[in-house]
C-alpha cells in the first residue's frame, strides 16, 4: 500500500484564493510579534498593558469569529462566501490566534481561570490542527486501504474465512481445533485503544499460536501432508490481513471524526472560560 | 444385534433414509477422526470422542479415555447431546436398536456473525452535546460561580470556606502574582477592590499609605494634584512579586527630560540620566543667620559661601594629623569621635555638645576656680549659674579683681570698687560673662550678641545654630550602604577649614562608582529613584479635591 497523494478536493481549502487567508493570518501574527518585541511597557509585558489589551481584544474577536464557523458551516443555501473560503480562513486565523493569545498572556501562566481559558484554547487549536492533518492524510490512506472494497465486503470475507478455518480445522486433532477456534473467536472486531498504539495486533496472539501449531506440530512433527495443513494456514493469514484492513479502516474513520468532537467540546469550554475571564478582569479592576 | 443409525441433515427436517447406516459391530466409535466408525465433523467433538454400545435395555454411550463417564439411553425418546448433535433413542426395528442423530439448532451462522462484526465496526457515538454541557457547566460553576458566591455572600463564608482553597477568587481569579508587600492581605480581594467593576480607588491605598505625599505642591503647579489621580495609574499590582514601585526612569524623564515643555514656569534643569546630564549638586545652605533662611548654592561656586550657621568650627583644626590637645594630652581625632550614625545607619545623628565636645570643651571660665563649669544651655541659665558661683565665693570672703569692671566703665568714669557683696558678686559675674561668652567658653564656638549699652550686663544672647539635618534634602543618601568607603574618600574633612562647599562631595565623586540607569561597564546602574523620592511626605495628599494649605 503506497502513500497516495492528498485527494484533490482538500487542496483548495488550504490554498483558497491563492492562499490569501494564509497571508492575512501571517500578517496578523507577524504584526503581533513585532509590536510585542518593540513594545516597551513600564511593567513586565502582560494582558493589562496597552498592547496587552489590544491583543486581548483582537484575540477575543478571533475566538468569536472562529466559533461562528461552527454555526456558519451548518447554514446551507446560496449566498455569502463559499464554505471553502470560511474553512480556509478558519484554519489560518485559528493558527494566528495562537500567536496573538500567547502574546496577550505575556507568557504569564498560573493555576487560575485565566490560564485555564488559555489552555483550553491551545487544546482547541491543537485538535483543529490534528483535524487538518487528518484530512490531509487519512482519506487517501483510507481509500488505499479499502482498495475498492467497502466495509461490508471486508466483513463478508472475514466471516467466510472464519467459518472456513473452523471447518478445515475439524480434520485435525483436538488441539488444532481449539487453537483455530480461539483464533477465529473474536468478540470485538473494532480495535481496542491499545491497538491504536500497537501497529500489528491481529497476527499476534491466538492466530499466531494456531499457525505455529499447524506449522510446527502438524506439518513438522506429525508430518501431515502439506496439502491438508497449508490451506488452513493460508486462510488464517488471509483472515488476519482482512481484519487488519477492517481495523485500519475503523481507525481512519474514527480519527477523521473524533477530533471534531474534541474540538467542539473544548470550544464550548473555551467560550465559557473566556467570557468568565473577561467578566472577572473587569469585575476586579 | 446391529445398531441402526439414522440422520436428520438439518434441525427440523425429516430423517433421510438414504443416510441410514447399520453397524454390525458391538461397539461404534464416534469422533471427528476419519478412522471413526461414525465421523461427525463437529468442532465440539474430540478426534476420538465416544463409543456406542448396546445394553440390555437400550444404548450406552461411553466417552473415550474416561471409562466411568457413561450415559445410558434406556427408554424410547431418551436423548443425549454430543457437541452440536443430539442422539435420541428411537423405537427399535426388527433387527435391533435405532438411534437418530440430528444437528442441534443454534450456533452462529454467517449472517449473525456478519451482523455482529459490522456492528462492532460502527464508530462509537460520542455524546458531544453532553460532554460540551458538562465542560461548560464545570468551568462556569467551579471557575466563576463558586468564587463569585464567596465574594457576594459574606454570610456563606462558612460554606465557602469549606470549598478548596483553589476555588477562592484570590487564587482562581488572580490575574498575576501580587507584590510581596501586599501578598499578606492579598487573599482578601475586597481590601483593595472595594466595589465590583469600579477600578481600585486611591482611598483604598491611602487607608494604609496615609503619609504619602504629593510630588509637587499642587498650589504651585496646577494639574499635578495627586489627589485627583488614581494611585493605580502608576502603581500596578498583580505584576509579579516585585514591589509595585516604579523604578524605570523613563517615567521621570517623560517630564524632567524637558520640564518646561509641560511646566513653562519651572526653574528646574532638564535631566535625562544621572550619568549623562545630572547637574552638579546644589546643597541647601543657611544664607541668613538671623532668620535661618536657606537657599541652594551649586557646588563649584567659589567660596567662601555665605554660610551663617552661627557656629565657629573647622574640621581641619580638629582633625590635624599632629593631634589636638585634650584632657588626657594630645589626641588625634577621627570622624566617628563626633559623628555617630543614627539607628538606621543611613544618616548621622546631630552632633551633641555634651556628648561629643564636652570632654575637651569643659566650659571653665575662672582661673582661680577650675572646678567651676558653665552649663551648656541658655544664656540666662549661664548668668544665674555665674551669679551663684561668684555670690557664694564673695560671701565666703573671696575678693575678685574689680579691674575687670573696667571693661564696663562708662567713658570718663573710674571703676567703682565693689563694696557690697551683692554688687561684688554681680560685677564679678558680669565680668566672667563678658569674657567667657564673648571669647572663651561660649564664644569659642558660638556667635554671641552683647547686651545693648545700658541694659543688664548679663543679658547676652546666643543666636541659634543652624546645622541642617541634610544638606541635600531632595536626595536620599544612605551612609550604611557606603561603609566600605572611608569617610575621607568623599568628605575632604582633614583639610577643610570652611563650610559645606569644601566638605560636601560633588557629583564626580558619586560618578566614580555610580552610572546612570543603564549602568556603565563596571559601575552601578542608578536610576533616578536610587536617590530621589517621588512622593514628598511633607506635602501630604489629602482627600480627593485638593490639598488643604
Amino acid at each position: 500500500m503506497s502513500e497516495a497523494p492528498p485527494i484533490e478536493i482538500h487542496t483548495p481549502v488550504l490554498a483558497y484564493g491563492r492562499g490569501r487567508w494564509a497571508w492575512r493570518a501571517a500578517l496578523v501574527a507577524l504584526a503581533s510579534v513585532l509590536l510585542y518585541l518593540f513594545d516597551r511597557p513600564d511593567e513586565p509585558p502582560n494582558g493589562g498593558t496597552a498592547l496587552g489589551y489590544t491583543l486581548g481584544v483582537v484575540g477575543l474577536g478571533l475566538v468569536c469569529w472562529l466559533a461562528w464557523f461552527g454555526i456558519r458551516k451548518r447554514q446551507f443555501g446560496p449566498g455569502g462566501r463559499p464554505l471553502e473560503a470560511w474553512l480556509s480562513a478558519h484554519i489560518y486565523l485559528g493558527l494566528a490566534l495562537l500567536v496573538v493569545a500567547t502574546l496577550h498572556t505575556g507568557f504569564h501562566w498560573h493555576g487560575n481561570i485565566h490560564t485555564l481559558g488559555f489552555g483550553l484554547m491551545v487544546l482547541v487549536i491543537a485538535s483543529g490542527g490534528f483535524g487538518l492533518l487528518a484530512y490531509l492524510r487519512y482519506p487517501a490512506l483510507a481509500a488505499a486501504n479499502l482498495d475498492g472494497a467497502d466495509r461490508r465486503k471486508l466483513v463478508a470475507g472475514i466471516v467466510a474465512l472464519d467459518l472456513d478455518c473452523r471447518e478445515r480445522s475439524l480434520s485435525f486433532d483436538d488441539r488444532a481445533v481449539a487453537l483455530v477456534r480461539a483464533a477465529t473467536e473474536m468478540p470485538r472486531l473494532a480495535p481496542r485503544w491499545g491497538d491504536f498504539i500497537r501497529r500489528d495486533p491481529v497476527l499476534g496472539g491466538p492466530t499466531e499460536a494456531a499457525i505455529a501449531y499447524l506449522r510446527g506440530t502438524l506439518l513438522g512433527e506429525a508430518a501431515l501432508p502439506p496439502d491438508a495443513v497449508l490451506p488452513l494456514v493460508l486462510a488464517l493469514t488471509q483472515r488476519a490481513t482482512l481484519i487488519e484492513r477492517a481495523r485500519r479502516d475503523f481507525r481512519y474513520r474514527l480519527l477523521l471524526t473524533a477530533w471534531r468532537s474534541v474540538h467542539l467540546v473544548l470550544s464550548i469550554g473555551l467560550l465559557v472560560a473566556l467570557i468568565s475571564h473577561v467578566v472577572i478582569v473587569f469585575y476586579y479592576r | 444385534m446391529p445398531i441402526l443409525i439414522r440422520f436428520r441433515p438439518r434441525p427440523g427436517m425429516d430423517i433421510d433414509p438414504a443416510l441410514d447406516r447399520r453397524f454390525d459391530a458391538d461397539e461404534v466409535r464416534i469422533g471427528r477422526s476419519p478412522e471413526s466408525d461414525l465421523v461427525l465433523r463437529d468442532e465440539a467433538l474430540r478426534f476420538h470422542h465416544a463409543v456406542i454400545s448396546q445394553s440390555d435395555t437400550g444404548i450406552r454411550i461411553r466417552a473415550v479415555g474416561q471409562e466411568r463417564d457413561e450415559i445410558a439411553l434406556d427408554a424410547v425418546g431418551d436423548s443425549v447431546v454430543l457437541g452440536s448433535h443430539s442422539l435420541t433413542l428411537a423405537p427399535p426395528d426388527a433387527e435391533g436398536p435405532v438411534l437418530v442423530i440430528e444437528p442441534c439448532a443454534g450456533g452462529e451462522d454467517a449472517a449473525t456473525l456478519s451482523a455482529r462484526y459490522l456492528a462492532g465496526l460502527e464508530l462509537p457515538r460520542l455524546a458531544v452535546r453532553r460532554w460540551a454541557w458538562g465542560l461548560a457547566l464545570a468551568v462556569l460553576v467551579l471557575g466563576f460561580l463558586v468564587p463569585l458566591a464567596s465574594t457576594l455572600l459574606p454570610s456563606s463564608r462558612g460554606l465557602i470556606a469549606a470549598a478548596p482553597a483553589a476555588l477562592r477568587p484570590s487564587i482562581l481569579w488572580q490575574v498575576g502574582t501580587m507584590s510581596s508587600a501586599h501578598a499578606g492581605f492579598g487573599t482578601e480581594c475586597r481590601s483593595c477592590h472595594e466595589t465590583p467593576f469600579v477600578p481600585v480607588r486611591s482611598s483604598a491605598c491611602l487607608a494604609c499609605h496615609a503619609g504619602t505625599g504629593q510630588h509637587v505642591d499642587p498650589h504651585r503647579v496646577p494639574g499635578m494634584d495627586l489627589a485627583e489621580t488614581r494611585c493605580e495609574t502608576c502603581h500596578h499590582e498583580h505584576k509579579g512579586a516585585v514591589q509595585a514601585i516604579r523604578e524605570d526612569q523613563g517615567f521621570c524623564v517623560s517630564c524632567h527630560g524637558a520640564i518646561r515643555r509641560q511646566f513653562p514656569a519651572s526653574t528646574l534643569a532638564d535631566i535625562s540620566d544621572f550619568g549623562r546630564d545630572h547637574p552638579e549638586f546644589a546643597p541647601t545652605i543657611v544664607t541668613d543667620a538671623a532668620t535661618g533662611a536657606t537657599s541652594r548654592i551649586r557646588l563649584g561656586t567659589p567660596g567662601p559661601w555665605p554660610d551663617h550657621g552661627n557656629l565657629r568650627f573647622t574640621h581641619a583644626q580638629h582633625l590635624a594629623a599632629s593631634g589636638i590637645k585634650g584632657p588626657d594630652g594630645n589626641r588625634v581625632l577621627t570622624c566617628p569621635d563626633c559623628h555617630r550614625p543614627d539607628a538606621s545607619g543611613a544618616q548621622m545623628q546631630p552632633v551633641k555638645m555634651e556628648r561629643d565636645c564636652l570632654a575637651c570643651h569643659q566650659l571653665q571660665f575662672e582661673p582661680s576656680h577650675p572646678e567651676w563649669h558653665l552649663p551648656h544651655g541658655q544664656p540666662e541659665e549661664v548668668a544665674s549659674r555665674l551669679l551663684g558661683f561668684y555670690g557664694s565665693a564673695v560671701l565666703a570672703g573671696e575678693r575678685f579683681d574689680p579691674v575687670r569692671d573696667a571693661l564696663f566703665a562708662r567713658p570718663g568714669e573710674a571703676p567703682t570698687p565693689a563694696e557690697l557683696p551683692q554688687a561684688a558678686a554681680h560685677s564679678a559675674a558680669a565680668a566672667a560673662m563678658a569674657s567667657s561668652i564673648a571669647r572663651a567658653a561660649c564664644g569659642e564656638c558660638h556667635a554671641t550678641v552683647a547686651p545693648a549699652p545700658g541694659a543688664d550686663p548679663l543679658a547676652w544672647t546666643v543666636p541659634p545654630v543652624h546645622v541642617p539635618a541634610s544638606f541635600l534634602p531632595l536626595a536620599r543618601f544612605d551612609h550604611a550602604k557606603h561603609t566600605s568607603v572611608a569617610c575621607q574618600n568623599c568628605h575632604a574633612s582633614e583639610t577643610s577649614d570652611g563650610g559645606p562647599e569644601a566638605l560636601l562631595p560633588g557629583i564626580s565623586i558619586c560618578r566614580q562608582c555610580h552610572a546612570g540607569a543603564a549602568g556603565d561597564g563596571q559601575k552601578i546602574a542608578s536610576p533616578c529613584v536610587s536617590c530621589h523620592v517621588y512622593h514628598h511626605a511633607e506635602l501630604a495628599i489629602s482627600a480627593p479635591g485638593g490639598v488643604p494649605k
